[in-house]
């Protein structure tokens, strides 16, 4: 099964398209497909009318959220000392994200969403081991990639439309981080050709 | 090795760059695909509808630039694959079926807007190819590739090609950022990532 343009789409995604409609979008589909942590808006729920300051704070409410996740599982004492070096990266990364948006978002005439806090980050608390931390930060940037593809058919705004491509790329490279911690095997490094924020977890090897 | 005469004849103007996406491949834009671009406004203005996406003249003149750089990709990974052994050629092995993927999406979106996608690869010279050259080579393809889709996607007309353009950004992403880990570099060393518009040249 494939989209209009031709990206493999999986079985459960091609049932969405057809509850959906033919005329959803491919990247839209995909993204209706996948599912990621509680604390982070819905898949779908960006298009649904919302407006670009909408858009913005609500990817700059998801960087303030994984900047946070990040440096408390680095703090944690959770890790061991490469990956708490990998959250630390990905928290100052996410803090940099974060600090790219905001300036776009004043200039939409939005207000920057408050700072969030461990505590308001779905599932932080409960993570017991490397393992888990890798599950929930896979999930996270997944989530992260599908909420930047859905902003990217919205937003118009040439600056923030390359911001947005920048800080995706980012999360994709992410994921190779933390798919790596996971699988010695490539395939699961890059899953698929087109990084929807689509791909489970790969089998722990 | 790809000859000297195939070199000349592969004269796609402006290498890989921002530039050769806005410019639309340059040369290498074909007569038919000329004509429908002319048939459609230079303007960009023009929305062309067919096989249910949409798109304007500008938007083939940057799928077909971004097609050029999926076929060099392409052309890269055939002949640097084999030089691999290990995770390595199996990682690249993978990176070629992908960017393949990634050239036939988008023939398939030139085709349906109504472009003429016979566009060739930029020539890179293989003459020094080895398994120690080709990953730094390997690496500069990402690069140049990354910056080429960050220039295109606000160029782009419609959501759902900056989508589908978005995605392949990311795949390229990852690439890199396997490619820097083979090479014992940092494999995510910008929170905003760039590319380099100038990797190539």
């Amino acid at each position: 099964m494939h989209s209009s343009l031709g990206i493999p789409m999986r079985s459960d995604e091609r049932n969405r398209r057809e509850v959906v409609g033919s005329g959803a979008s491919a990247a839209a589909v995909a993204l209706a497909a996948a599912a990621g942590p509680a604390v982070l808006l819905a898949a779908g729920a960006l298009a649904k009318g919302a407006d670009q300051p909408a858009i913005v704070a609500s990817m700059l409410a998801a960087e303030q959220t994984a900047a946070v996740a990040y440096g408390a599982a680095a703090a944690a004492g959770l890790l061991t000392k490469p990956l708490t070096d990998v959250a630390r990266l990905f928290h100052d990364q996410a803090e940099a994200h974060a600090g790219a948006l905001a300036p776009e978002l004043r200039a939409l005439g939005g207000k920057p969403p408050r700072r969030r806090r461990p505590e308001d980050v779905k599932g932080l608390a409960g993570l017991r081991s490397e393992a888990e931390f890798i599950a929930f930060a896979i999930q996270l940037e997944n989530a992260a990639v599908r909420r930047h593809v859905e902003a990217l058919q919205v937003l118009q705004t040439p600056k923030l439309l390359g911001t947005v491509a920048r800080i995706m790329a980012s999360c994709g490279q992410h994921l190779v981080i933390l798919r790596q911690e996971l699988s010695a095997d490539p395939a699961d490094w890059v899953p698929d050709a087109f990084e929807t924020g689509s791909s489970p977890a790969p089998a722990e090897t | 090795m790809i000859p000297a005469a195939m070199d000349q004849s592969r004269n796609i103007r402006g290498g890989v760059s921002r530039r050769i996406l806005l410019q639309g491949a340059g040369a290498a834009v074909g007569a038919a695909a000329a004509a429908s671009i002319a048939a459609c406004g230079e303007d960009g203005q023009a929305t062309t509808q067919s096989g249910g996406i949409e798109g304007t003249a500008s938007d083939v003149g940057t799928l077909r630039g971004a097609l050029a750089i999926e076929l060099t990709a392409v052309t890269a990974y055939e002949r640097g694959s084999p030089l691999l052994s290990g995770r390595r050629r199996r990682a690249c092995e993978l990176f070629l079926a992908q960017e393949q993927e990634h050239a036939d999406t988008l023939t398939k979106a030139i085709t349906q807007l109504g472009g003429a996608a016979s566009v060739e690869p930029i020539p890179l010279d293989y003459s020094q190819l080895s398994g120690s050259t080709f990953l730094p080579l390997a690496k500069n393809v990402a690069d140049a590739a990354i910056a080429a889709y960050i220039a295109a996607i606000p160029r782009l007309s419609s959501g759902d090609l900056r989508a589908t353009i978005a995605t392949i950004l990311a795949d390229e992403a990852e690439h890199l950022s396997v490619l820097l880990g083979f090479q014992g570099r940092p494999q995510a060393p910008d929170a905003l990532v760039i590319g380099d518009p100038d990797a190539l040249r």
